[in-house]
């Protein structure tokens, strides 16, 4: 895989090389001078913005932890994430299937309204929405922030799975009919199982909107014991005063589990768009 | 895999699914309140407890929990705009919380104007008022009403100086804005900058120095004409004010980028020797006993902007009651409840708070005998500062928070050359004329 | 095809979840903000019906107008330049012209993983009057008023967002490209090489027009994102210096939440999603040509 192709003129391999060397320096050298300044304290960054740290030490961390809460922030991050991922790929396979394989003339509306929701800003919903979770006693409570999740994922997520399931043979289908399965069963047993590759880019699409995601824990939350990463980092840039030494520590905390996550899950996004997403 | 055997793998697997989910689902529903007898007040507060700004404060809370242990609170905080964007989303749904921060300014008019907060005249009595710096007690609405007991004066102009460079320099805190003037070349010639002063934001040079110059232009007696229309923002002492700003770019008196820094940056720009003046507010001193070496505090001069040729006053700043606490109306149909909420007000702003907070760095609105106090340099500059300057209107204070969108942006648009002070003054007067409802009278 | 008598129930037990939690958490509310968009509202209380008057005030100010502009030039970096770039970016690992590709891969994908607030605030620790890219440039010009004026400017203060932009983006579009670009039999492209094609040859007449469905897709999303781009840019400039920098999203944002005009915002909010349907019409049509075309 990482044979190199010989067979290219020079003036394309240098013009690659410098271009993504390029590429590459301005995506690391912020992220490390964000890293070892997270290792410095305020007046240390104040003084010296540049410099490596002179005594690197831990207490930004220690701090940005235990004043930003950032133990429970970062277990409702996890959950928030997870948990709107895991429905938003369930619902939207299921949707999916249902809108390519039933050949119901109704569907391409039902699509319609789903494509619409690309378009459709949580800033635009925010307030409706809080007034209308107020009212049926969801505000403050975690399913009050996992529907919203969901129901943001779905547009994309609805658009990928049905143009993959879509291309799946209608004789696979068949057979299972014939073979007296219902169509539950068929979803379960056959759309879920060969669709696992879109299965892969929906999650990962989702999970990391859902991960870095503000507005909605911020507004539909009230108590520190609800809020995510995205939250608590918030509060460190504070009103009047920054504390940048913490700030940095608080960023760092919340990107590396985005960076792990990627890096593990590398393979799937590739595959996952690969194998025929995004075919109209 | 037998049939048999694939059923019981499922119905496993079931059973554990249910059990995540429902696990989850209760996970999902968040914490219920603990009922144990005690008074329970929910909070809303513009404050992060994180910061150490805010440490005086956290101790106040600390204190009042030992001396009141049967009232209790389920505290949330928030800061900058996004407070006001869930504040606001509260306030339409009419889930407000017990006690919550509550301006004097227009700032969150949108509890006050809609009668959400509780008038406190009723509740407070003479001997508790008088013990106050009289400024704190200025009306809040129009017929009068106190909504908020201010914990402290938030002083929004002061010309901080860093005395060891000018007696590097063999210069002095100017006499004259001429003189300022006249400073510059010197100033910049020796490597340093003139004045920090960040305006990335965009309220700053309003809040900070426009005020103040306007203020100084004008007075107070103009500043109460044009509010309700019988004196125009096209008039010479507001023209005239904005026409300064101007000058102070057009002669290189701010350091390069005013309009790229923030606030925080240009303090940093202060600290690290760069720059000889940082025109911030008064509550900056606090930052500055907690961030800087001692013998750079010992070297920071607090004045005010010099004196202007054609002025009505001389020596002036502005100051707005800050931000302090209101509490629910709906609090006057239970007793219980609006008794802790006024027993909370009155600690946390009366002498025994005020106490507290003193000792980290604020200057409370509560009088106090400052002599039994061991406190920092800059903080007792900073009280003598409030003893001894008289005080003008800040801005955006007693204006519509809408016409700060057309003013702010104009400034900056002014400062970078593409809109001259007559513009920016006729802009907003339009403006303040149909929308301001100073103007429209409600 | 399938035939059977519990197909209705079915079809209905399968995108129910879906369509309920999406039309009553999206569609709901915003066709509530469609009625708002009508009326007058101060300080969160209803103040009247008034009509079309909230959507001509809009149109009829400067700032928003403005704001559409800066929109504009999103879409057009995202379609332009996101688009292409991660054309480009995609083949030069498709075809191994480095080593390392799958190093360079994370590296373009790392930007999307971090959060536009996370982006915004190292930006300006680098490029702000004390960051340390102008630090940097004080010492090397020897001026020490140095500041980088293009975030000053009224026409290019644009540019830094878009390059963020740009940056940031372009590995979503890249992954897309490249996962599909593998779809392509090796075959076809090995023939090419014997019949002499050159490296850009292939790129414009082979892969190109095999992707132009990813490409369509691509441009749909590049559409709606840009129309309704918030996070970066508020997080950036907040839309200033003055309205240099103002989007859609950040005049919506200010209506409704700093001046508390909600029928106002609401209108505003009606307006980018009419925006982005005409849009993205538009962009159907223009692609159902190219198909007819080239078939």
């Amino acid at each position: 895989m990482q044979k190199l192709n010989r067979d290219i003129s020079a003036g394309w391999r240098l013009f690659a090389y410098v271009f993504l060397i390029f590429f590459t320096l301005i995506t690391l050298m912020p992220l490390l001078w964000m890293l070892y300044s997270s290792f410095k304290l305020q007046g240390e960054i104040m003084m010296y913005p540049l410099a490596l740290p002179k005594e690197p030490t831990f207490k930004n961390y220690q701090d940005a932890w235990s004043i930003g809460h950032m133990g429970i922030a970062a277990i409702n991050s996890i959950l928030y994430t997870g948990i709107g991922t895991f429905f938003t790929v369930l619902f939207s396979l299921a949707a999916g299937f249902a809108l390519t394989k039933f050949n119901y003339a109704s569907a391409k509306w039902y699509y319609a309204a789903f494509t619409l929701g690309l378009l459709i800003t949580v800033n635009s919903v925010i307030a409706p929405l809080f007034i209308m979770e107020t009212r049926m006693g969801l505000y403050d409570t975690r399913i009050g922030v996992i529907l919203p999740y969901i129901a943001f994922g779905l547009p994309m997520a609805v658009l990928l799975a049905t143009s993959y399931i879509r291309g799946i043979p209608d004789s696979l289908i068949e057979a299972a009919v014939i073979d007296g399965a219902s169509y539950i069963q068929i979803f379960l047993k056959v759309i879920i199982i060969v669709s696992t590759p879109v299965m892969a880019t929906i999650t990962v699409l989702t999970f990391l909107r859902n991960w870095n995601e503000f507005i909605l824990v911020f507004i539909l939350t009230s108590g520190e014991h609800m809020r995510s990463l995205p939250v608590s980092i918030n509060a460190f840039a504070g009103r009047l005063n920054v504390n940048y030494g913490m700030q940095f520590a608080a960023l760092v905390i919340g990107t590396i589990p985005m960076i792990l996550f990627y890096i593990g899950a590398h393979n799937m996004v590739i595959k996952g768009f690969g194998e025929g997403a995004l075919k109209e | 895999m037998t049939e048999t055997a694939r059923k019981r793998v499922r119905s496993l697997a079931l059973a554990g699914l249910i059990l995540l989910l429902s696990s989850t689902l209760a996970w999902a529903g968040g914490d219920q309140e603990k009922g144990n007898g005690k008074i329970v007040l929910s909070t809303y507060f513009q404050i992060d407890p994180a910061n150490p700004q805010y440490e005086g404060h956290n101790e106040v809370m600390k204190a009042f929990a030992a001396a009141h242990p049967e009232i209790e609170f389920k505290h949330e905080y928030a800061t900058g705009e996004s407070f006001h964007q869930k504040f606001q989303a509260m306030a339409a749904s009419g889930r407000m919380p017990d006690v919550f921060t509550t301006y004097v300014g227009k700032r969150t008019a949108y509890i006050t104007e809609t009668g959400k907060v509780l008038d406190l005249r009723a509740y407070l009595d003479d001997a508790f008022m008088k013990s106050f710096n009289p400024a704190a007690w200025e009306a809040q609405g129009s017929e009068g009403e106190i909504y908020t007991i201010p914990p402290s004066m938030a002083v929004c102009h002061v010309m901080y100086a860093n005395t060891k460079i000018l007696n590097e320099l063999g210069l002095s805190f100017p006499k004259s804005y001429k003189e300022l003037l006249s400073q510059v070349d010197t100033i910049k010639k020796a490597g340093y900058y003139p004045v920090s002063l960040g305006n990335k934001d965009q309220w700053p040079v309003n809040s900070w120095l426009l005020s103040a110059l306007v203020d100084r232009m004008g007075g107070k007696e103009w500043f109460q004409k044009a509010m309700v229309g019988k004196a125009s923002f096209t008039d010479e002492p507001f023209v005239r004010s904005l026409e300064i700003v101007k000058e102070m770019v057009d002669k290189g008196v701010f350091s390069p980028g005013v309009n790229q820094m923030s606030n925080t940056e240009a303090d940093q720009e202060f600290y690290q020797g760069k720059s000889v003046y940082l025109i911030d507010a008064g509550w900056r001193t606090s930052a500055m006993t907690t961030s800087l070496p001692q013998d750079f505090q010992n070297a920071v001069y607090m004045g005010v902007f010099p004196e202007i040729a054609g002025a009505v006053d001389h020596g002036t700043s502005v100051a707005v009651p800050s931000e302090g606490f209101g509490i629910n109306k709906e609090l006057a149909d239970d007793p219980a409840k609006l008794e802790a909420a006024l027993t909370f007000l009155k600690f946390y702003n009366g002498p025994e708070g005020a106490a507290i907070r003193l000792k980290y760095g604020e200057i409370p609105t509560c009088k106090l005998d400052y002599s039994q106090y061991d406190l920092p340099r800059l903080q007792i500059a900073y009280a003598d500062f409030q003893e001894n300057t008289p005080m003008g209107y800040v801005i955006d204070a007693k204006m519509d928070g809408e016409g700060m969108g057309v003013l702010n942006p104009s400034i900056q648009a002014m400062m970078f050359g593409n809109m001259t002070p007559k513009e920016v003054a006729e802009k907003y007067e339009a403006w303040v004329k149909e929308n301001d409802s100073n103007r429209l009278g409600n | 095809m399938i035939e059977s008598k519990d197909k209705k129930l079915s079809f209905f037990i399968l995108l129910l979840p879906a369509l309920l939690i999406y039309l009553s958490i999206i569609i709901f509310p915003i066709g509530v903000s469609t009625l708002l968009s009508f009326t007058k509202w101060k300080n969160f209380a209803l103040v009247g019906f008034i009509g079309v008057k909230n959507y001509i005030s809009i149109f009829t100010d400067p700032e928003f107008l403005q704001a559409l502009w800066h929109n504009i030039q999103i879409m057009l970096i995202s379609i332009l330049g996101q688009i292409p770039l991660g054309i480009l970016l995609a083949y030069l690992l498709y075809r191994k012209l480095v080593r390392a590709t799958r190093f360079f891969e994370m590296m373009i994908f790392l930007p999307i993983t971090i959060s536009a607030v996370v982006v915004a605030l190292l930006w300006n620790r680098i490029f702000s009057p004390v960051g340390i890219f102008t630090i940097f440039m004080r010492m090397i010009t020897d001026n020490p008023d140095y500041v980088v004026t293009i975030f000053e400017s009224p026409q290019w203060a644009m540019i830094p967002i878009l390059f963020v932009l740009l940056w940031m983006h372009t590995s979503l579009y890249m992954v897309m490209f490249l996962a599909n670009m593998q779809r392509i039999p090796q075959s076809v492209i090995e023939a090419a090489k014997i019949d002499g094609a050159s490296e850009s040859a292939i790129l414009t007449r082979i892969v190109i027009p095999a992707l132009a469905n990813v490409i369509f897709t691509s441009s749909i999303f590049a559409i709606s994102g840009s129309l309704k781009s918030f996070d970066l840019v508020y997080a950036m400039t907040g839309g200033g210096p003055v309205n240099y920098t103002s989007v859609m999203s950040i005049y919506l944002y200010k209506h409704t939440f700093t001046y508390n005009n909600y029928g106002y915002g609401s209108a505003v909010s009606v307006i980018i999603v009419i925006l982005s349907v005409g849009l993205i019409t538009l962009s159907r049509s223009l692609y159902g040509r190219y198909q007819k075309k080239y078939e």
